[in-house]
């Protein structure tokens, strides 16, 4: 091929999809996720069956998905597709960044919506629909939800010869157990720096990262309880060693409790998705138990929850609707929620979780889960429903800057952590800066 | 040059009104406030603490890649067989995707494992977290543009040193200067208009910096690479303060005019003072 | 001797220019989510070619779609390059109007800066027309550049008025001194500035960042991105694979118009 006929060639690839792309006679419905790229698997199959499935009773209607990875970028990145003029019609809501969309006007009330003959609001956890709700106004239809929880491997707990606790443990007892874990090659805990992940130890230590009315962080942030669990978190990394420092961890690239390098784990319900296709834990071996409090008494969780809304910018929410309501229905829940990605913000769907045996990922097929990981299923299901009592709603439902308060307390746990800044140095210029942030504009 | 106005010209004198206004773009109120934009960037010390990083930037990354530049420059000059074939391959990363290439580049410095990392342990030196230690961040980042960048740079002095007329250095050789002083005395001079070129291009080059720190270092650590580039994006783009983020582009443009005006008379001058000997 | 030692600088710059491809290469083809490799266990036992696979069919990103997208937009902006700047050129070297100088300077001055500075007021300008998130806002503002302009006018000034003197006698228009003699004697500067746009907009990062927000819409540079962000400092391999896909194109095109390039970054030091 000569150099001319290539570049012919590259000039007509170039201009073929302008004259190519078919248009779809039907009405476009755009959702949006978090999430990033994925490799196939059985959870991506099954959403996307459930899509189909939706625009087989809706002739009409086409779906499309828009994928944003980052849980903290998405709020960012659908408040700015909304300044574009371009929101999708039916974005996933996480009740950790609602207040920043409602308070803005973002969002339809879907308590003004005619509901189709299926649905009811009282089908939902009252506590999970109230993350979504401001006043009377309703701006989503919970999905699922879940509680921050401390996962842990049997395995290694087996070997080390140490017992889950019945209730949570006190910071002393979680010490004394990580540091038992940690030996060569392997640590007690991982923990990224994810305030989702942390916020738990300020929580049942006392402190708080906002003050009770979410107005400031000065006194809060940087007040004595916060700055003795800041300090507690610090030295797990710093002094007692028994978590991969953040560049460790960032210079392995690798997930470490996925690949039985890390005995414990700060984490959501989705966790065990992930953990499905790992290499260095059994299913069976993963076990759940609330995350420790100062004291072992009264531990306090944080519930992340995601639910369906419809964008005020939606031309015609009717198709919208329809979405939510199927989406958040029990068929399609049941189907859904089946992967194990949270505890399902259906009453019904959710008390029946402990008795369905789950399918596993396996390559890219699945298969049923054994009598054991059935077992462990049940037990760690249970678990989780215990654990709803105890949750605290996020910051963000409430508090329309929290995104931007995140990142600023993510950045002075960072100085701590990487640059050998004292904490009181760290939290006190944090909590200013959530101070200004704050301030009513 | 419709195009021009609409998309060059008419830009720069609505930046400069948008920023008069307070525009809360995500509510939708907008009301018009005059200079207290200005006022209020006048005091925003993260935001000269961005102008700062951005020359802290261009102070490290344009000498680099300049030296880097005549170097190799000097090098691939030579009439050698198979020259055409290095030429090719340092210019190659120029045309790369950026962001490819910062994917590459995180790896490069990664702490333990990372290229440079791996090399320095032979050596006994300890492992550094080049991207998040607030000493190595910077010079880091501006080693890598020098590297990047190097392609243009170097066509660019190719071009020039080819156009020095070989009887001068001849010459120069004849009366007995050596390497290094026929480079100082006579092609250094000659060359010296381009130099100004890249080191202008360069400069401007070197403060709208961003692909890099969006994807490798987000602004930190500790803030000192938040260049203004970045903080501009961030500003407008993750704080919707669309107003203020319009300030700063215009105090950002003036501040690259100044620097590139100040370049232009300072170099002249030198270049005048260089010729004449 | 002396030659040695230049091959010998040369070899070391090279090696060092290309270690960090080749390690992304070798690492794209290591078991997927599997640690960074040691030095000695870089090349593969068993080379994962279907890495190259999962990114291109296997994740639920639209692959195909940004790279229809990418070469999309990059066609039209180099032809809408060419044209305009062709046309602008024309004005600055042949036609005579007031204030022409000076509007070449205000020009020339645009080059100074790029997207930072105009990015919110295009933006805002973009969302006015309602052309955000679609081809339109993608591809209009790239279709003029100062760099383009500035390019072909040096090489216009270059075509002999005479010829058009000729043709004028002959009855010739501008339009047909500018399609018929300036542009054929052109050909060369205007193949570098379709380099020069190809490239420029397929390594385009921040535009069609902000300009876009729907997948559908994003472009392969643009795509890649959310591709590392989806695996943070996880999942090497499989990043490292995307990126090979993602430069392959424009090293191709680099390669296919190199004398071009040496060309368009030399003119610009001619002033």
């Amino acid at each position: 091929m000569t150099r001319r006929a290539a570049l012919g060639w590259l000039a007509a690839a170039g201009l073929s999809p302008g004259c190519s792309l078919q248009r779809d006679s039907r009405r476009v419905v755009r959702l949006a996720n978090w999430g990033g790229a994925s490799e196939d698997n059985e959870f991506t199959r099954t959403v996307a069956r459930l899509h189909r499935e939706f625009e087989r009773r809706n002739p009409g209607v086409r779906l499309e998905v828009e994928k944003i990875p980052g849980s903290q970028e998405y709020a960012t990145k659908l408040v700015f597709s909304h300044i574009s003029r371009s929101m999708p019609e039916s974005p996933v809501m996480d009740a950790s960044s609602l207040a920043t969309f409602a308070d803005n006007g973002l969002l339809a009330d879907l308590s003004q919506l005619t509901p189709g003959p299926d649905f009811a609001w009282d089908d939902f956890w009252p506590n999970v629909k109230g993350m979504f709700a401001q006043g009377r106004a309703q701006y989503a239809a919970p999905i699922d939800f879940t509680p921050i929880v401390l996962y842990y491997n049997r395995a290694h707990f087996r070997e080390a010869g140490i017992e889950p606790p019945r209730g949570a443990w006190s910071y002393d007892q979680f010490l004394a157990a990580a540091q038992e874990l940690t030996q060569e090659g392997r640590f007690g805990l991982e923990m990224p720096n994810w305030i989702p992940g942390w916020i738990t130890w300020l929580w049942n230590d006392g402190g708080d990262v906002l003050d009770p009315r979410g107005r400031k962080g000065s006194g809060w942030f940087d007040g004595e309880a916060s700055l003795r669990a800041l300090q507690w978190i610090a030295d797990l990394f710093l002094v007692h060693k028994v978590a991969p420092t953040l560049s460790e961890a960032e210079a392995t690239g690798v997930d470490y409790f996925a690949k039985g390098k890390a005995s414990m784990q700060v984490s959501g319900h989705w966790e065990l998705v992930g953990l499905q296709n790992a290499s260095g834990i059994k299913m069976e071996d993963i076990g759940v138990m609330p995350v420790p409090s100062r004291s072992g008494e009264g531990s306090v969780t944080v519930m992340y929850g995601a639910g369906q809304s419809i964008a005020a910018q939606a031309k015609d929410p009717g198709d919208a609707w329809k979405f939510v309501q199927f989406w958040t229905g029990r068929e399609a829940q049941e189907e859904y929620n089946a992967s194990g990605i949270a505890v399902c913000g259906r009453l019904d769907v959710a008390r029946s979780a402990a008795g369905r045996r789950p399918r596993y990922m396996e390559g890219k097929g699945t298969r049923d889960a054994t009598d054991a990981e059935f077992a462990a299923h049940a037990v760690r299901e249970r678990k989780f429903v215990e654990i709803v009592p105890s949750c605290r709603p996020p910051w963000g439902a409430t508090v329309g800057d929290y995104v931007v308060v995140e990142t600023i307390c993510q950045k002075a746990m960072d100085k701590v952590l990487r640059n050998n800044v004292p904490v009181a140095a760290a939290a006190r210029a944090a909590a200013q800066e959530i101070d200004r942030v704050l301030e009513p504009k | 040059m419709l195009h021009w106005l609409v998309f060059a010209a008419f830009p720069i004198g609505f930046s400069m009104v948008l920023a008069l206004y307070d525009w809360q773009i995500v509510a939708g109120t907008n009301r018009f406030v005059g200079l207290e934009q200005f006022q209020a960037l006048a005091l925003d010390r993260p935001f000269w603490n961005s102008m700062g990083n951005s020359i802290r930037y261009a102070l490290w990354s344009v000498p680099m890649g300049m030296a880097l530049a005549l170097g190799v420059a000097l090098l691939v000059a030579k009439p050698l067989r198979g020259i055409a074939f290095f030429r090719t391959l340092f210019y190659a990363p120029s045309v790369m995707s950026g962001v490819a290439i910062s994917m590459v580049w995180i790896y490069i410095y990664l702490p333990e494992k990372g290229l440079v990392n791996s090399l320095t342990s032979l050596f006994g030196l300890p492992s550094v977290s080049f991207l998040s230690d607030p000493r190595w961040a910077m010079p880091a980042l501006a080693f890598m543009g020098a590297v990047v960048g190097l392609g243009p740079r170097m066509v660019v002095y190719v071009a020039a040193l080819l156009a020095v007329p070989p009887s001068l250095e001849e010459a120069a050789a004849l009366d007995g200067a050596s390497g290094w002083q026929r480079l100082r005395n006579v092609t250094l001079p000659m060359i010296a208009p381009t130099s100004l070129f890249v080191l202008v291009t360069s400069t401007i080059g070197a403060l709208q910096l961003f692909t890099p720190i969006y994807l490798m270092t987000k602004g930190g650590p500790l803030d000192t690479t938040d260049v203004v580039g970045y903080h501009i994006y961030t500003t407008a783009w993750q704080k919707f303060e669309v107003s203020q983020a319009s300030a700063q582009s215009c105090v950002a443009l003036a501040v690259i005019g100044l620097v590139t005006w100040l370049q232009f008379r300072l170099s002249r001058k030198a270049i005048e003072g260089y010729s004449p000997s | 001797m002396r030659k040695l030692s230049v091959y010998l600088a040369l070899a070391i710059l090279a090696v060092a220019m290309v270690a960090p491809l080749a390690w992304a290469v070798l690492v794209s083809l290591h078991q997927p989510w599997s640690e960074i490799p040691e030095y000695g266990k870089l090349v593969p036992v068993q080379p994962r070619w279907d890495n190259y696979a999962t990114v291109l069919f296997g994740t639920d990103l639209p692959v195909f779609r940004f790279a229809l997208n990418s070469f999309f937009v990059c066609t039209v902006i180099v032809i809408g390059q060419v044209l305009v700047c062709s046309l602008g050129a024309y004005a600055f070297a042949r036609l005579r109007f007031r204030g022409r100088e000076a509007l070449f300077a205000l020009v020339l001055g645009s080059m100074m800066f790029g997207s930072t500075v105009t990015q919110i007021p295009v933006f805002l300008t973009m969302r006015q027309f309602g052309w955000l998130d679609t081809y339109l806002a993608l591809v209009v503002p790239g279709l003029g550049s100062a760099f383009g302009v500035f390019l072909l006018r040096q090489a216009f000034l270059q075509v002999p008025r005479e010829l058009d003197e000729a043709a004028r006698l002959d009855g010739a228009g501008d339009w047909a001194i500018y399609s018929r003699i300036v542009m054929p004697m052109c050909k060369a500067a205007v193949a570098t500035l379709a380099a020069f746009a190809f490239i420029g907009t397929w390594n385009d990062f921040f535009w069609p960042l902000i300009a876009t927000t729907s997948l559908e819409m994003r472009t392969l540079e643009v795509g890649l991105s959310t591709f590392k962000n989806s695996y943070g400092g996880q999942n090497w391999p499989l990043q490292m694979a995307a990126a090979v896909i993602v430069v392959v194109p424009s090293l191709a095109v680099f390669l296919l118009c190199q004398k071009w390039f040496v060309r368009g970054a030399a003119v610009g030091s001619l002033k």
